[in-house]
């Protein structure tokens, strides 16, 4: 996405289904799930793919799924194997 | 789903911000539950069983979701206040907490098409997200401020095309203080132009984050109206499309 799009789109959306903040947040596990496995997840949820290019902070959300969960190598990995990850220090 | 019109759900008091998005009382009814992975299995079994083995279950499940509200606030940390960092802990501690408890009264509505961990991950993330969006506004006014109208084309536009969107920048601001409602001039300008996370808007105005986005959502259908027949507004250009 260019940033002029990301400007219009910040400013004045699209036209189109639109699965709010809640409904975005109900599929959210299963759209990342899709997205991460290289599945069309914004074609088999196009109302959540339109909600996240619109709200910044489920945006933001999703963003901070992904590299949780690429942070894990897999249901086998750091995060279930009781190892704290590379990324966790606080 | 929000199409034109949507129907705000004001924010339940007790309540915390990840829980209370709602927006659509007409929202598809949830599909049927499918059989869940082995490991996702095991899971409901272990907490919907009795005694020692659902409360280490629980424990697990708590220890799971600490590691997560800890990896999102370590990714965060450097774009954080320093007061918020000093608390980081202490605030992921609270997010944790806070989605072992919604983990646990929403467990009749995981439908096993997500892993169970990555769909309990999804509330540690909701609630730290919201914890540190609010601690690192705390005290801090919301200023509608002028020059960030300015700032946004000129750091939102290619070189070439900067003039362009100054003069689109111009005339959106003109229908915003001209088309919309006090309310969605209010909430248009701080989240879209000072990038004021939905989440603290909601606090202050007494709403929840759903109700904020609908604003939103009125608010830009409203101004789209104005320039539908805009290049810049048709799909080839970006404008139209999702």
């Amino acid at each position: 996405m260019t940033k002029g799009r990301d400007l219009i789109r910040r400013l004045i959306g699209s036209a189109g289904p639109d699965a709010g903040c809640e409904g975005c947040a109900d599929v959210l596990d299963i759209y990342l799930e899709c997205e991460l496995a290289g599945l069309a997840s914004a074609e088999r949820y196009p109302e959540a793919a339109a909600h996240l290019v619109h709200c910044p902070d489920c945006r933001e959300d999703h963003d901070a799924l992904v590299a949780l969960l690429t942070s894990i190598d897999g249901p086998r990995g750091r995060l279930h194997e009781g190892k704290r990850g590379a990324d966790t220090r606080i | 789903m929000l199409d034109g019109a949507v129907v705000a759900t004001w924010h339940p008091v007790g309540v915390s911000s990840a829980d209370s998005r709602s927006v659509d009382p007409a929202a598809p009814a949830p599909a049927a539950h499918i059989a869940p992975d082995p490991d996702s299995h095991a899971w409901l079994e272990r907490i919907r069983s009795d005694g020692q083995t659902r409360d280490q279950a629980i424990a697990e499940l708590h220890e799971y979701l600490l590691r997560a509200a800890r990896h999102e606030a370590g990714r965060r940390r450097p774009s954080l206040p320093a007061h918020v960092v000093a608390d980081l802990g202490e605030l992921a501690e609270q997010a944790a907490s806070d989605a072992a408890i919604v983990v646990l009264r929403k467990l009749d509505t995981y439908r096993g098409e997500s892993r169970f961990t990555t769909w309990a991950f999804k509330f540690a993330i909701f609630e730290v997200s919201a914890v540190l969006r609010r601690a690192a506004w705390r005290d801090r006014p919301i200023v509608l401020d002028d020059a960030s109208w300015g700032r946004m084309a000129e750091q939102s536009a290619q070189p070439d095309r900067v003039a362009e969107f100054r003069e689109m920048v111009v005339e959106i601001r003109r229908y915003v203080a001209t088309d919309l409602t006090p309310r969605q001039r209010e909430v248009f300008t701080a989240v879209v132009v000072d990038e004021v996370p939905m989440d603290v808007l909601a606090e202050r105005l007494d709403t929840s984050r759903g109700a904020i986005y609908k604003m939103l959502h009125d608010a830009r259908a409203k101004l789209r109206t104005r320039f539908a027949d805009r290049a810049w507004n048709e799909p080839a250009f970006g404008g139209g499309e999702r």
